[in-house]
């Protein structure tokens, strides 16, 4: 049965070939898309029910040297911050796993107040740490202070293992430090005023040329007290894209890269972020040298469907689209380009339109080769001529 | 000449103005070609394809022709030695290698090449007057995608049926087998059936019959198609599922408002799956014919 019926949709579908074919400037002018729409329909409906006719433009298809679409060629600069910055990025990645892999320890990164009421937080377990602190933070270097721990207090677990008891409690644990998105903005702010940069440092490293310096607290996190040369929202970009306690905080993560400026995205690690984004045209529409009308979709330039023409100009307003070129050429699409209505101009029976430009959805205005230009206030429903200097 | 017989004063006007502007940068007068013999090729080739268009019409039309294409055919056409040579530096390359990417074989392409070439030069058959197949060129798109589509003509005029031929051949060669033709148990077809498909497909948007019979049918590749339409792949594969899924929406439809129960109409949309067509060689052979597709009945 289900022969049967494949058989009769075959049937249907493969009806006999029609006795008139288009001659082979129509079938080639179709391949080229230069046909008025309206015989591009008719050649379509031929091409819909005639094999050997959808073998021939196939074929001839296939036989172009090179395909008829154009590449768009990306600006120099677009280029190479597109290889740069993905480079620069993992190498930052990189650079940063194998710094912190002999330790095994999870990057924190806090801003210096969530430090210290951490450090407030573990007070009564390591009472010890309280007098040297001061001290450490801004003169003592980092060796001889580390050395200097276990001396101090002989109870106090090291800290590997320290590190490993914060990395294993739950959010609400005493010890973790639970900071929101608003929380880690606000506290950048205050950071460079609540305290000082340390300068001991055990380890250091560069992403996008800002050195993050890492110090190990005394909980045994390290934490990023100090970003050189970085401003406050550098801090806040850094901050959002390293903390990584638990996954309550992974959230606020998200939050706080959502809430970041934008401006600061060249700094910082979220240069990955960057990485993930590819260069997209300022518009998704252009029109080339010879009149093509182009769309970017999924990466690429692709040639308008649905319309062709020489067009000289392009405008584009949210989903809708208007086109415009040779012998007054204009049609405006509502749909980003899934389909285009034909519009023309009062009073003019040729020309170019040179120029279009659309503000909003309703209103534009064009100009025309013979100096006349006119405006629309209804998204191009009716256009009337203006007064030109 | 000045005008084009059957188009009107004002068409001819319109050519006339038209090929005056146009005349020094179609290069015709490097074949000895005038003003006034280039106005009647442009006004042959607008006549040709619409006898009475409107302004705007006409404005685009000649305005997308490719006039120094255009008068390079006419040229060569008239036996002009420079107009053959011209063509002969710029085309001759296209042609070969066009029928080598449609032929696949060398010795094919060169025989579909030289046929055509001869064609092209027109050569008499009867020792009459010479009649160059360039002449059907209008100078609609390029002088090079024309070549590229009589070659492929060609091609599907001469080795269409040899090559399924031959292709049916070497599948038996190679081992293949076919199944026999399978005997039915199940009772005859309702009727309804056939003609809810046959009205069903009919009624298809040309675009989505196009999109079928050559996805589903001629077996061609969704970049190929989507190069033809000028969208991307991702358009046509949606283009076609929606389709195929209208397509059985509508057929189940129309059965049950044949009077069909719903049941009955899942029961047989089941069965029907347009994804599983295949190119039917039978079918396909059938439709050969001695003669072949185009020119004769196609060329003014």
């Amino acid at each position: 049965m289900s022969n049967e019926f494949q058989n009769r949709l075959r049937k249907n579908l493969e009806q006999p070939a029609p006795a008139e074919h288009p001659a082979p400037d129509v079938l080639n002018a179709y391949i080229e898309k230069v046909l008025p729409q309206s015989e591009e329909q008719q050649v379509l409906a031929h091409l819909a029910v005639c094999t050997d006719c959808r073998e021939v433009v196939f074929l001839s298809q296939s036989a172009a040297e090179e395909p008829t679409e154009v590449v768009p060629l990306q600006p120099r600069r677009i280029a190479w911050w597109a290889w740069a910055l993905p480079v620069a990025a993992v190498l930052a990645v990189a650079s940063t796993v194998f710094v912190m892999q002999p330790n095994h320890r999870a990057i924190t990164t806090f801003a210096p107040q969530q430090l210290a009421e951490a450090k407030r937080d573990e007070a009564p377990q390591n009472e010890a740490l309280k007098a040297p602190k001061p001290q450490n933070k801004t003169v003592a270097p980092a060796e001889p202070r580390r050395a200097a721990v276990p001396a101090a207090a002989p109870q106090l677990v090291s800290p590997r293992e320290k590190d490993k008891q914060l990395r294993d409690q739950p959010v609400t644990g005493r010890n973790t430090i639970d900071l929101s998105a608003k929380e880690l903005q606000r506290e950048a702010k205050t950071a460079p005023a609540a305290a000082a940069p340390a300068p001991q440092m055990d380890r250091k490293t560069t992403v996008n040329g800002a050195p993050i310096a890492g110090k190990p607290s005394d909980s045994g996190a390290i934490s990023a007290d100090a970003i050189s040369g970085a401003s406050v929202s550098q801090q806040v970009t850094v901050q959002a894209e390293t903390v990584q306690v638990t996954p309550a905080t992974n959230e606020r993560q998200q939050a706080a890269r959502t809430n970041a400026p934008a401006s600061s995205a060249p700094y910082g690690y979220s240069a990955g972020a960057m990485m993930a984004k590819k260069a997209a045209p300022l518009t998704p529409w252009r029109v080339l040298s010879d009149g093509t009308l182009q769309h970017y979709l999924l990466g690429r330039w692709e040639n308008a469907a649905g319309i062709s023409g020489a067009f000289l100009t392009v405008s584009a307003v949210g989903d809708d689209v208007w086109v415009a070129g040779k012998n007054l050429a204009l049609y405006h699409s509502r749909d980003n380009g899934a389909s285009w209505e034909r519009e023309t101009l009062p009073g003019l029976n040729s020309g170019d339109i040179l120029h279009i430009e659309f503000t909003s959805a309703l209103n534009g205005v064009l100009k025309t080769s013979s100096g006349a230009a006119f405006s629309t206030h209804d998204g191009g429903k009716s256009w009337v001529a203006v007064q030109t200097p | 000449m000045s005008s084009a017989p059957g188009t009107g004063s004002e068409t001819s006007r319109l050519v006339a103005e038209f090929c005056a502007e146009r005349f020094s940068a179609s290069r015709a007068a490097d074949f000895a070609v005038n003003c006034d013999a280039f106005t009647a090729m442009v006004a042959a080739v607008v006549n040709r394809w619409n006898s009475a268009p409107t302004v705007p019409e006409l404005t685009q039309f000649i305005g997308s022709l490719r006039l120094e294409e255009l008068v390079l055919t006419r040229a060569c056409a008239a036996g002009n030695n420079t107009a053959w040579d011209r063509f002969l530096t710029g085309y001759r390359t296209v042609l070969f290698t066009a029928a080598y990417k449609i032929a696949h074989d060398e010795s094919t392409a060169r025989e579909l090449a030289d046929s055509l070439y001869a064609e092209l030069y027109g050569v008499s058959e009867s020792g009459q007057q010479r009649a160059s197949k360039l002449l059907y060129y209008s100078g609609r798109g390029s002088l090079e995608g024309w070549l590229r589509t009589v070659v492929a003509q060609e091609y599907v005029n001469r080795y269409r049926k040899t090559r399924r031929e031959t292709s049916l051949d070497e599948a038996v060669e190679q081992g293949q087998q076919f199944p026999s033709k399978p005997v039915s148990t199940d009772p005859p077809a309702d009727r309804r059936i056939d003609e809810a498909i046959a009205a069903e497909i009919k009624a298809l948007d040309p675009e989505d019959r196009f999109l079928l019979a050559s996805y589903y049918l001629d077996g061609r590749k969704l970049a190929e198609i989507a190069r033809l339409l000028r969208v991307h792949e991702s358009t046509i594969s949606r283009k076609l599922e929606r389709a195929t899924a209208s397509l059985r929406k509508r057929i189940r439809k129309r059965l049950i408002d044949s009077g069909m129960s719903s049941r009955q109409a899942d029961e047989l949309m089941q069965e029907i799956d347009v994804r599983d067509v295949q190119l039917p060689i039978e079918k396909t052979m059938r439709q050969e014919s001695e003669d072949p597709t185009f020119y004769k009945r196609s060329e003014p």
